[in-house]
């Protein structure tokens, strides 16, 4: 049969963010999938080389719009140990509200876009008017309702009241049964179950074999929660124990369903940590720290999967940074997942993995068709570019 | 299939969640962080919020001796307002921050820090 | 005369109409919606926008040829300006010979979103066109009549319900409502036809569909419940189409094509049940 290219991006209604999907097409279905990246690199490595430490944390916080919060924490995870400062417990459970409250927010987001990838624009708004209420609580708590920057090293800017507690579990008790009653919606409706069941299968051998992380792999069944497997912060605290969701089926329904179930497990962590919260202590004066030590590493469980910051310090401030984003692991399942399938769930597929592409851009140099490969030294110095 | 054709139909007979825009302006917290201000007069040039800008909004002008910003750089960030010692950096709960022209950011917006809570 | 100011009318009509739905949909999604007049102004946009040249007449054409393809039908359906003989078989030709130019501009445009919307609709085309004729003519057949002016039939739904429904599923297609809108995906085929038009250009192909649209609703008021209400129920199918479009996502392309088959076999059989 005539094979055809059906190109998928870089620009694309059903991309939120540009990457080439080149798709070789035989009638309508699907042979061979091929990606592209590299459209959007922003720099955010070598822009925080030569920062100082809170500077840095700042700019890290910039990688994603979403999962703001996370990279913060990943990058305290790594720096905080350094200077040796010691955190009170309300500065952690502060961080663990900012982020599950980010984790909630990025899914209901991600539910929106994923029901207008399937053609139903009302779920779409139903969703994002749900998430508005969680943007709200941002605004009140941190100040900014995407780019919360609440953190500073070994303290937070502000401390939450009593108010700030008191409207963030009535907000959560206003949206809560709103998302059960979608959640329900989308499981009893024939043409959404449809277009989800069967498609994009991920089994767990191929999820275990690529490295999957986050949601995408806890729907093939890897019991996998760097939450659970590595506590971190106010995760470790008896009762902020995380019981990950884990689904079997691997496929973009299960994927759906998960991310579904894991506000609810958010939700929980929330109200937990909001009655643990002392509203009437203050946090500490922000200090000037110094870092010993040469480089440290940081992880979290980001909305979207692991979360791995490495951190490099030369006279505390940043030699080098290097972050791996929970979407690099994720995006090479495309070129497997995608064969066999029909074009009509490409963007199903696509979005099934919930793909943050901007934060995930990094630099490869290819001369002549092949890969160069850098040491850390040429990285420094910049040397190849002469 | 029945489910979502009620809760379409519910939400047809509901009151619209949004606002025109323009006509009716939303409220936010007075925590929020909106545009830019530095009270000029009380500014002692330490220049700590140029060192610590991550994009490097925020500079210290040698002739005038206070700290002068480029909103069209500035990411919200805050930290500049918490490294401050005298606290003449600080945030309005103005989110229309948009400017028809670039030089217009460059526009200082002085005035005196109101104590927040 | 008359019959020039009656169409001059009929279009600021089919706009605002338009407009009412965006409205009503706006409800639907819980928020308050573009104002009334938003139709009009999204045309006068898009005519003083620069528009993408494209050297091929063919694809330059097609949004002109059709506007006058909606034009002719105005002038047909609700008040039978033009009335003549048999001019039902001319209304489905029509609606066939503008979704036949819609392909002709997708193909020319050589944009892969383009091809794949025209292959969906053909393969389409071969069960939604083929009920659309039949039903069209059993509607006539079961009322005795020959033309728009003579189709006198009340409440026909009553008398052959089967064919009412069938009608109702081929206008998912015609209006391109989910869940039966695979040829206007815009998830992955972009717009699918009209993904490489612009400018004035575009303003005549969105100009084309109001007015089709428009037509389509009456034509089933016409059809359904018959001349004396048509006007008035028309915008109850406007509803009914509504809540399908914000309460259900769109099939993929084989359940939407295999549905359509089984369609265009019950109206084969429904001809030798009615005739």
């Amino acid at each position: 049969m005539h094979e055809k290219i059906f190109p998928i991006g870089p620009q694309h209604p059903s991309l939120k963010e540009p990457i080439f999907l080149k798709l070789h097409v035989d009638g309508s279905y699907i042979t061979k999938a091929e990606f592209n990246l590299g459209y959007t690199h922003r720099g955010v490595e070598k822009c925080a080389e030569g920062y100082l430490l809170d500077t840095a944390l700042h700019a890290v916080q910039r990688t994603c719009g979403i999962c703001s919060q996370c990279h913060s924490m990943a990058f305290l995870n790594a720096v905080e140990p350094m200077t040796g400062v010691q955190v009170p417990e309300k500065v952690y459970l502060q961080r663990l509200i900012t982020a599950e409250l980010e984790r909630i927010h990025s899914h209901l987001l991600w539910g929106g876009v994923m029901a207008h990838e399937i053609g139903l624009e009302t779920l779409f708004m139903y969703y994002w008017r749900e998430r508005e209420h969680i943007l709200d609580i941002f605004d009140e708590l941190t100040g900014n309702r995407v780019h919360h920057s609440p953190d500073l090293i070994g303290t937070a800017k502000r401390s939450f009241n009593k108010e700030n507690l008191q409207m963030v579990l009535e907000k959560l008790d206003l949206v809560e049964p709103e998302i059960k009653e979608l959640r329900n919606v989308m499981e009893n409706h024939d043409v959404i179950t449809s277009r989800f069941k069967k498609h994009g299968n991920i089994p767990k051998k191929m999820a275990e074999d690529l490295d999957l992380v986050g949601p995408t792999a806890r729907a093939s069944g890897v019991n996998y929660d760097v939450r659970q497997n590595a506590p971190y912060m106010a995760y470790g605290i008896k009762e902020l124990k995380v019981k990950p969701v884990i689904r079997s089926e691997g496929d973009s329904w299960g994927r759906t369903m998960i991310r579904c179930d894991e506000i609810f497990e958010s939700m929980r962590l929330v109200r937990k940590a909001c009655e643990m919260i002392d509203p009437n202590e203050e946090v500490p004066k922000k200090k000037n720290l110094i870092a010993k030590g040469d480089f440290s590493r940081g992880r979290t469980e980001a909305p979207r999967g692991e979360n791995f910051h490495f951190v490099a310090i030369e006279n505390n401030r940043i030699k080098r940074l290097k972050l791996r984003t929970p979407t690099l692991a994720n995006v090479i399942s495309y070129a497997r997942i995608m064969e066999g399938e029909d074009i009509t769930d490409v963007p199903v597929i696509v979005m099934s993995l919930d793909p943050c592409i901007s934060c995930m851009e990094r630099v490869a140099v290819i001369r002549n068709g092949k890969q160069e490969n850098w040491t850390s030294h040429e990285l420094f110095e910049g040397k190849k570019y002469d | 299939m029945v489910s979502m054709v009620l809760k379409v139909l519910k939400n047809l007979l509901k009151r619209p969640f949004t606002s025109e825009y323009p006509k009716k302006k939303s409220k936010v917290s007075i925590n929020f962080r909106g545009v830019i201000h530095i009270d000029q007069k009380k500014c002692i040039s330490c220049k700590l919020c140029e060192v610590n800008c991550p994009t490097g909004a925020i500079i210290v002008d040698p002739k005038k001796k206070y700290a002068v910003v480029d909103r069209s750089l500035c990411i919200l960030c805050g930290l500049c307002a918490e490294v401050c010692p005298v606290k003449v950096i600080w945030f309005s709960n103005d989110y229309e921050i948009a400017e028809k022209k670039k030089k217009h950011y460059k526009k200082q917006l002085p005035g005196a820090n109101p104590v927040k809570k | 005369m008359i019959e020039i100011l009656f169409v001059l009318l009929l279009v600021p009509l089919a706009l605002v109409f338009e407009g009412v739905r965006r409205r009503i949909v706006a409800r639907m999604h819980n928020r308050v919606g573009p104002p009334l007049m938003q139709p009009f102004y999204d045309i006068a946009k898009l005519i003083s926008k620069k528009e993408f040249q494209n050297r091929n007449e063919i694809f330059n054409l097609v949004p002109y040829l059709a506007l006058i393809c909606s034009l002719l039908i105005i002038l047909i359906i609700p008040f039978s300006i033009i009335g003549f003989d048999y001019d039902f078989l001319v209304v489905g030709y029509i609606f066939i010979l503008q979704d036949t130019f819609y392909i002709f501009g997708a193909i020319a445009s050589r944009s892969p979103f383009g091809m794949f919307a025209s292959v969906r609709e053909l393969l389409l085309m071969l069960g939604y066109e083929i009920t659309f004729l039949i039903v069209l003519a059993l509607f006539f057949y079961g009322a005795g009549a020959t033309s728009f002016q003579n189709y006198n039939a009340e409440f026909a739904f009553t008398q052959l319900p089967l064919v009412s429904i069938l009608l109702l599923f081929t206008g998912f297609v015609i209006l391109r409502i989910t869940p039966y809108d695979v040829m206007a995906a815009e998830a992955e085929i972009s717009a699918g036809f009209f993904s490489e038009y612009s400018g004035t250009s575009l303003a005549m192909l969105e100009l084309a569909e109001f007015i089709k649209n428009f037509v389509i609703y009456i034509l089933l008021g016409f059809l359904i419940v018959g001349k004396t209400y048509a006007l008035l129920l028309s915008p109850l199918f406007m509803l009914f189409y509504m809540i399908m479009l914000t309460s259900s996502p769109r099939y993929s392309t084989v359940v939407t094509v295999k549905t359509f088959l089984f369609l265009a076999a019950l109206a084969f059989v429904d001809i030798f049940f009615l005739v």
